[in-house]
C-alpha cells in the first residue's frame, strides 16, 4: 500500500507508466459504489484533524477500517512543507486498521496535492472509508469536492467569520457543516449565523439541505451526529444517482487537470478540449488514468507534428 | 527557580560549571528579586544523565554562594541603579504587551490550545539557534575558541550516569508478579465500573479508588480513560513558522534537496520522531523547521511516540529518511527498537539518523547497529546536518 502511494507520486517516466497501469486496473475493477470518500475542509486550526481522530475512533469501534489523506500547504518560498495532521490523529497509533498519508500541496494553490485523486483511488480499493483533509481558504472546497463524494466543512466559533465564508463563496459546496469546539460559549451563535447564511443562499441541488451541526472533537460530543449525517448524505446521493455523477465529474476534472498542467489548455485543445474528455469518459470501459495516458501520447504527437500552414 | 540547561554545551563541558555558577549569581544577586529556592543543573547534562557526584557538585556551587559569600547580608544591591531600573521597565512593558495578547485570545488556556505559546517558544529558540549558527551569538568552546586541551574530566565519554538495563526488566517482572496476585474478577468489575462512570459523565473518583484497591495499575487505569477520551497531543508549535531569510549554506542545501527530489521522482520526505518519554522537543522542532526551510517535506509527530508507531508512520508516509531525537538517555533501547520494528514492517531500507545527548561510545554502538549518522549537541550547524541527511538519502537511493 505505501509503496503504491509512493509510485503514484513518482514523476519519473517509467514509474509514471507503471502507476497509470496500476491505477487503470484499480479504477476499472473497482466495484460501485465502494467506500465513501469524505472530504474535510475548513480554516486552519478549526479542528479538522482532531475531529477526524474522533470519527476514526467511532468507526474503528464498529470494525471499519479507515484511510486518511491529509494535505497541508507547501511553503512557496522553500518548497518544503511541515505535515502536522498526523500528530493530531492519535487513534491511528499502531492500529493497522487506520492508515494516514500526509501530503504537501506543492505548487497547487487550492490545497490538493497532485497525487490526491490517484491516492484516493488506491486507498478506496483497500479501506472501508477514505477521508481527505485539506486546509480550506476559499478554493480548496471546490478542489476537495472534486475528489470526495461528500464534503464536510469544519468551522470554529468566532464572530464575523460567517460573513467571510459567504464572501469567499465557501457556503455553496459543502454537504455538511460542522461548527467544532462547541465546548466554547460562542459556538451556537456561530452555528445560528451559519444556518441563516445558508438559508439565504440557493437551495442545494438534488433536494439535499446541508445540515449545520455542533460538535466538540475535544469533548467527544456531537461526533455521532456528524457520522450519521455523513452517512445519510452518502445514501442520499447514492439513491439519487448524484454519487455516480460526482465520481464521473471527479474523473473528468482529474483528466483535464493532469493534461492542462502538462500541456496547457493549448495542448488540451489539440485533442478536442474538456468536452471531448467528458465524452470519452462517458463511453464506459476506460479509466481516467488510461485516458490521461492515451491523450498525452496524442497531444505529444500533435505538438511534435509541424504546424499546419495557414 | 531552575537555572536552565539549554545553554550547556557538550563541547568543552567543563565550561558549564562556570556558566552555571554565573547563572546562579544572576538569580540571587538582587535581594528583592531573589529566587526562593534554586536548582542548578549539573555540568555534564549535555553529555548524559548526571551521576550523584555531578549533582553534589551542583549543590556545592550554591552552598558556596550562600555560605561563603556575604551576599545574604545586604539589602538590595540594585536599589538606585538606573541601568537596572530601565531594564526592569523594559521587561515589565514587554511582559504586559505579551499579557495583552494572551488576554485577547481569551487567556492562557486558549493560548496553549491554539499553540500560540508553543509557537513563541519555538520561534525564540529558532532565533537563538540561528544566531549561534551564524556566529552572531558567541558560545565559548562551541562556535568560538574551539581549540581545547584534552580534558581529564571526560573519561572517554564515561563521565555520566549509566542506567543498568536490567532495571527495566526487574520492574516489569515486579509488575507481572503483582498482577498475578490480584483477583481477576474484582479487577474486571472495577475496570468496568470506571468505564461506565466516565461514559455517563459521573464522578470518576470513587470508581478510581475502588480500582486502586482492586489493584488496577496506573497504566491500566489510564488505558480506560484513553479509550474514552483519546490521548492529548500537545501542539507541536512548528507549523506556523515563517520560512526565514536564507543563508548561503541553506541555499546550497536547498538546491541539493531539489536535485535529489528529481532523481527520486518526488520531493525528499523526512519523518522527525521523538520516541520515548522525554518531553524535550527543542531539538526535534529546530530540525523539523530547518528541514522544511531547505525544501524537505517534513512529517513531525511531536513527542512521546513508541518505536512501533514511528516505524508504522515511516512506512505509511513513504519517507526517504527518519530522524530520531532522544534526550532521555534511553537511546540504546529506543533506537534499536525502532530499527527492529522497521525490519518487521519490511521498511528496513529506510535510513535512520539519530540526534541527542549520546556519549561517543554509544554512538559507535548505534552506528554498528545500522544507524547512518549520530548527532550530538556539539553539532550545532543545522545546515551541515541537513546536507548530510541529503547524502544519506542519496547513498541509499544509489544502493537500491
Ligand atoms: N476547545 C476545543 N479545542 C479544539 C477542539 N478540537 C480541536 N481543538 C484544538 O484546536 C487546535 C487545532 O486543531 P487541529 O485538529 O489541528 O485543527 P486543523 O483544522 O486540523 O488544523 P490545520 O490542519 O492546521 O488546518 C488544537 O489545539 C486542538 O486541540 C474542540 O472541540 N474544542
Ligand atoms: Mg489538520
Amino acid at each position: 500500500m505505501p509503496e503504491a502511494l509512493n509510485l503514484v507520486d513518482d514523476a519519473r517516466p517509467a514509474q509514471r507508466e507503471a502507476a497509470l497501469e496500476l491505477l487503470d486496473f484499480l479504477e476499472t475493477q473497482a466495484p460501485f459504489p465502494g467506500p465513501a470518500r469524505i472530504g474535510l475542509t475548513g480554516p486552519p486550526g478549526a479542528g479538522k484533524s482532531t475531529l477526524l481522530d474522533a470519527l476514526v475512533r467511532a468507526l474503528r469501534q464498529r470494525g471499519r477500517s479507515v484511510a486518511i489523506v491529509a494535505v497541508d500547504p507547501s511553503s512557496q518560498r522553500s518548497g518544503g512543507a511541515l505535515l502536522g495532521d498526523r500528530a493530531r490523529v492519535r487513534s491511528a497509533r499502531a492500529d493497522p486498521g487506520v492508515f494516514i498519508r500526509s501530503m504537501a500541496a506543492r505548487s497547487r494553490l487550492g490545497g490538493l496535492a497532485d497525487a490526491t485523486h490517484a491516492s484516493v483511488t488506491i486507498l478506496a480499493a483497500v479501506f472501508d472509508c477514505v477521508f481527505i483533509e485539506t486546509v480550506g481558504v476559499g478554493q480548496s472546497e471546490a478542489e476537495v469536492a472534486r475528489v470526495a463524494d461528500s464534503v464536510a466543512y469544519v468551522a470554529q466559533p468566532g464572530a464575523g467569520d460567517v460573513l467571510q465564508y459567504m464572501k469567499a463563496g465557501v457556503l455553496e459546496l459543502p454537504d455538511v457543516f460542522v461548527v467544532n469546539k462547541s465546548d466554547r460559549p460562542d459556538a451556537s451563535q456561530t452555528a445560528a449565523e451559519l444556518a441563516t447564511g445558508l438559508s439565504l443562499s440557493e437551495p442545494g441541488a438534488g433536494g439535499w439541505t446541508p445540515p449545520v451541526l455542533l460538535a466538540s472533537a475535544r469533548a467527544g460530543t456531537g461526533i455521532d451526529a456528524v457520522e450519521a449525517e455523513l452517512e445519510r448524505h452518502y445514501r442520499h446521493i447514492l439513491e439519487s444517482g448524484e454519487l455516480d455523477a460526482r465520481r464521473r465529474r471527479a474523473r473528468e476534472a482529474f483528466v483535464i487537470e493532469a493534461l492542462t498542467r502538462r500541456y496547457g489548455s493549448f495542448g488540451l485543445d489539440r485533442v478536442g478540449g474538456p468536452d471531448a474528455v467528458a465524452e470519452r469518459l462517458r463511453e464506459a470501459g476506460q479509466s481516467s488514468f488510461a485516458l490521461v495516458g492515451e491523450l498525452s501520447r496524442r497531444i505529444e504527437r500533435a505538438l511534435a507534428a509541424p504546424a499546419a500552414p495557414r | 527557580m531552575q537555572v536552565n540547561s539549554l545553554g550547556l554545551t557538550e563541547a568543552q563541558p567543563e565550561n558549564n560549571a562556570i556558566r552555571i555558577a554565573y547563572e546562579a549569581l544572576g538569580v540571587t544577586l538582587s535581594r528583592r528579586a531573589r529566587c526562593r529556592s534554586l536548582q542548578l543543573p549539573a555540568w555534564n547534562e549535555a553529555l548524559g544523565l548526571p551521576r550523584p557526584f555531578d549533582q553534589q557538585w551542583a549543590l556545592r556551587t550554591q552552598q558556596i554562594l550562600a555560605l561563603e559569600s556575604d551576599l545574604l547580608e545586604y539589602g538590595d544591591l540594585f536599589d538606585g541603579s538606573s541601568v537596572v531600573a530601565q531594564k526592569v521597565d523594559e521587561l515589565l512593558s514587554g511582559a504586559r504587551e505579551e499579557l495583552e495578547k494572551v488576554l485577547a485570545m481569551g487567556g492562557a488556556v486558549p493560548a496553549v490550545e491554539n499553540a500560540y505559546m508553543k509557537q513563541r517558544l519555538v520561534e525564540s529558540n529558532t532565533a537563538r539557534v540561528r544566531a549561534i549558527e551564524s556566529g552572531e551569538r558567541i558560545v565559548v568552546g562551541l562556535n568560538a575558541y574551539t581549540e581545547a586541551e584534552p580534558s581529564p574530566l571526560d573519561e572517554g565519554g564515561r563521565s555520566i550516569l549509566r542506567v543498568d538495563e536490567s532495571a527495566e526488566r526487574e520492574q516489569i517482572e515486579r509488575l507481572r508478579a503483582f498482577r498475578a496476585e490480584r483477583n481477576p474478577k474484582e479487577v474486571e468489575a472495577a475496570r468496568r465500573a470506571l468505564a461506565d462512570a466516565i461514559a455517563n459523565g459521573q464522578n470518576a473518583m470513587p470508581p478510581s479508588i475502588r480500582a486502586a484497591h482492586a489493584g488496577l495499575s496506573t497504566g491500566e487505569w489510564a488505558d480506560v480513560l484513553r479509550e474514552r477520551f483519546g490521548e492529548y497531543r500537545a501542539p507541536t508549535g512548528v507549523s506556523a513558522q515563517p520560512v526565514r531569510v536564507s543563508s548561503e549554506s541553506a541555499e546550497r542545501v536547498r538546491a541539493r534537496v531539489q536535485d535529489l527530489g528529481r532523481t527520486l521522482g518526488r520531493p525528499l520526505k523526512i519523518l522527525i520522531g521523538k520516541p520515548g518519554l522525554d518531553g524535550h522537543s527543542n531539538g526535534a522542532e529546530q530540525v523539523a523547521v530547518k528541514a522544511r526551510d531547505v525544501g524537505m517535506e517534513v512529517v513531525y509527530e511531536g513527542i512521546r511516540l513508541t518505536p512501533e508507531e514511528i516505524a508504522k508512520s515511516a512506512r505509511d508516509e513513504g519517507v526517504h529518511v527518519i530522524g530520531l531525537s532522544i534526550l532521555s538517555g534511553s537511546h540504546g533501547v529506543l533506537v534499536l527498537d525502532v530499527l527492529h520494528h522497521l525490519r518487521a514492517d519490511r521498511a528496513a531500507e529506510i535510513p535512520v539518523v539519530v540526534g541527542g545527548i549520546i556519549p561517543e561510545e554509544d554512538a559507535r554502538k548505534l552506528v554498528a547497529a545500522g544507524v547512518r549518522r549520530v548527532y550530538t549537541p556539539k553539532d550545532y550547524d543545522l545546515a551541515r546536518i541537513m546536507s548530510e541527511i541529503v547524502d544519506v538519502v542519496a547513498e541509499t537511493a544509489t544502493a537500491a
